[in-house]
């Protein structure tokens, strides 16, 4: 009776996986069944078969995997407080989830999105966890773990150091997809998007964040994070200070708020090259006066193409509010106010920005209805807006406003690739020639420091032949070495 | 004074401590170690290449050094290979540098050893290894003639066209 029971349940545990905790009940049911039954290989078998056909395939997006894989920690949890079974029926699961490429972005967003997310739980209860451990064996989470004695290493003595290895879900998900170092340095993108693209950042949230983090990493990896929300909160006080000054010295017609970051803390940034509206730019010059003879010996460097504006765009007809629109917008449609009509061209060569970007910028207007292209890359504004021109659905393609505004993870690679660069001609000009291995045994000792990650030997041998395709280096005989000039 | 310091002798020092050096650098002075690398990260990243150096291989106290020939003299167009050795107590005692190109040149005798102020008895700790090959290639269309080491060049150096036979016959590529 039991066994065909555990049959039963066994092949439809996936579905009981996915249900947690509603299923609860049933997951106990197989506990009671399964010492009584010789089910165990059957089960894990049954259940990774079914793991494969049903979630591990390109058709489940990562955060679905994320929460079935939590499920699945728990529910082997209640199943198997040893953890015995956890590993082996996750074994497929770390290895799938390896393999795509989003996975930490994808963790690291469910830790610390607003909406209620397992992970963001199992972070907040890891800590109470830690804060615990003194003191065992009061509260409800500790008192489940405590049920029965760890069958592996039975060491009774300390119940929740064992409990722990098998309770710490964010740890378990963090070794998985490697080092602490990837995840620390995705956290830190993500805060950084997040940081910047909210003018209104909840600063108090993101730091009990951090905190929580920073029990589980240590200090020194988050370190550059707290300077990154330090920096937040010291630009929103400037500019408040600066505000002040400014609305001293009479009238301004384009507020300017600024985010002062430190540099040398935040990840790189996507540069882009774009010159603002002459009134926008004055504006920041006397902002960057003011902030000069606040800060003493310091100055601002702003990065012109990020950041956010709010607009209000008065029309003949109406009058139109534009929130949070990126600077490039927002110095198209300030160029038009000056003047009516421009050429792709001529509006490329006084923003600075490629015709090809820009027609993609001035996309956004045209989807608002503001901007017409009257002829071949002759862009007109749109004083009145005809009604029947509303009505008409126009193919426009809106470019996709979710960019970052960190420099994606290639870009970043290729800067570091370019500083090993410089170190592999600097090496090759004193030592002559050098052979690959050789090549990226003194990068080692001496380039691969500070925040840069290695770089495999595959990798600059990719790398270095790149660079002999583009004549930057000469290969003979095993060897590379710089060409004669 | 700097040419009274027997460069045979100095050389034949230097080589016998080396084997020792290597062992006992790699182990301690970690200050010095750190500066170096920080040289060698500077210089890295500087955008001047008419010189250069590099150490030569996993001691970080010896490095090689390259020096291009100054633009519209005898030497342009021509590289200069030296060798660099960090002493310990570096930078609180300068490196011993030493042309490995062979070099005609007044202050620069046959064995490839330097006569030049701030290696010997003008060195501070403010010199680096980027001032100190930019000294040397500022010393090559400079020469000191009045202390000679080769006192064939130094004689020769008023008449350029003689003098640069010499360098040309003299230079030779390592």
């Amino acid at each position: 009776m039991y066994e065909i029971y555990t049959k039963v349940r066994i092949n439809q545990l996936f579905g009981i996986i996915i249900e947690y905790p509603d299923s609860i009940p049933a997951l106990q049911d197989l506990k009671t069944c399964l010492p009584k039954t010789d089910l165990r290989s059957h089960l894990t078998r049954k259940l990774q078969k079914s793991m494969e056909t049903r979630l591990l395939h390109t058709g489940v997006s990562t955060p679905d995997i994320l929460t079935a894989y939590v499920a699945t920690i728990r529910s082997m949890r209640v199943l198997d407080p040893s953890g015995l079974l956890l590993g082996v029926i996750t074994q497929p699961i770390h290895q799938y989830l390896r393999r795509r490429d989003d996975t930490v972005r994808c963790v690291v967003s469910s830790l610390t999105e607003d909406g209620p997310s397992d992970l963001a739980d199992e972070l907040i209860k890891g800590e109470a966890l830690q804060t615990d451990e003194n003191t065992p064996s009061d509260d409800e989470e500790t008192n489940w773990e405590n049920w029965m004695p760890d069958p592996v290493d039975a060491d009774p003595n300390k119940p929740l150091a064992s409990n722990r290895r098998t309770s710490d879900i964010i740890s378990m998900l963090v070794n998985v997809y490697g080092s602490r170092e990837l995840f620390v340095n995705e956290y830190r993108t993500l805060l950084a998007d997040r940081l910047l693209t909210s003018l209104t950042c909840d600063t108090e949230k993101e730091i009990r964040y951090l905190e929580l983090l920073k029990l589980r990493f240590g200090d020194s990896q988050l370190h550059y994070c707290e300077v990154m929300l330090k920096d937040i909160v010291d630009s929103k006080r400037i500019t408040q200070n600066i505000k002040q000054d400014l609305s001293l010295d009479g009238e301004t017609d384009i507020p300017i708020s600024s985010m002062i970051l430190s540099a040398q803390f935040w990840p790189a940034f996507k540069e882009e090259k774009c010159e603002l509206h002459p009134n926008v730019n004055e504006q920041m010059k006397k902002y960057t006066t003011c902030f000069e003879t606040l800060k003493g010996n310091r100055t601002l460097c702003w990065k012109k193409h990020l950041g956010l504006v709010d607009l209000d765009i008065e029309l003949p007809d109406r009058t139109i509010n534009f929130y949070s629109v990126t600077p490039i917008h927002a110095t198209i449609i300030l160029h038009f106010q000056d003047k009516c009509q421009w050429n792709l061209d001529e509006l490329s060569r006084v923003m600075q920005v490629p015709p090809t970007v820009l027609r993609r910028k001035i996309g956004f207007w045209e989807s608002q209805y503001l901007i017409v292209q009257t002829s071949q890359d002759v862009f007109q504004l749109v004083e009145k807006s005809e009604k029947d021109n509303l009505d008409v659905p126009r193919e426009i393609i809106i470019e996709d406003e979710s960019e970052s505004a960190m420099a994606s993870t290639q870009d970043q690679r290729e800067e570091e690739l370019q500083t090993f660069w410089s170190y592999v001609t600097g090496m090759l000009m004193n030592l002559d020639s050098l052979p690959l291995e050789r090549i990226h045994q003194v990068l080692k000792m001496f380039a691969f420091q500070g925040p840069t990650t290695e770089c495999s030997l595959q990798e600059l041998k990719h790398f270095l032949d790149r660079k002999v395709r583009e004549h930057q280096l000469v290969y003979s005989n095993g060897f590379y070495k710089l060409p004669k000039l | 004074m700097a040419q009274n310091v027997n460069p045979s002798q100095e050389q034949h020092s230097s080589n016998a401590k080396r084997n020792d050096d290597n062992k006992k650098y790699s182990t301690d002075n970690h200050a010095v170690t750190k500066r170096l690398h920080k040289e060698l990260m500077t210089l890295m990243m500087s955008q001047d290449k008419s010189v250069s150096a590099f150490p030569e291989g996993e001691n970080l106290f010896r490095w090689i050094g390259t020096i291009m020939g100054p633009k519209d003299t005898v030497y342009e167009n021509q590289k200069y290979k030296l060798s660099m050795q960090f002493p310990n107590s570096y930078p609180y005692s300068a490196p011993i540098v030493k042309f490995i190109t062979p070099c005609f040149h007044p202050n620069v005798d046959t064995g490839g050893n330097i006569c030049l102020d701030i290696l010997k008895d003008k060195w501070s700790a403010l010199y680096d290894v980027r001032t100190i090959l930019l000294s040397i290639q500022a010393l090559l269309c400079e020469p000191n003639i009045a202390s000679p080491l080769n006192s064939l060049a130094a004689e020769l150096w008023r008449s350029q066209a003689q003098y640069k036979k010499h360098v040309d016959d003299t230079y030779k590529e390592v």
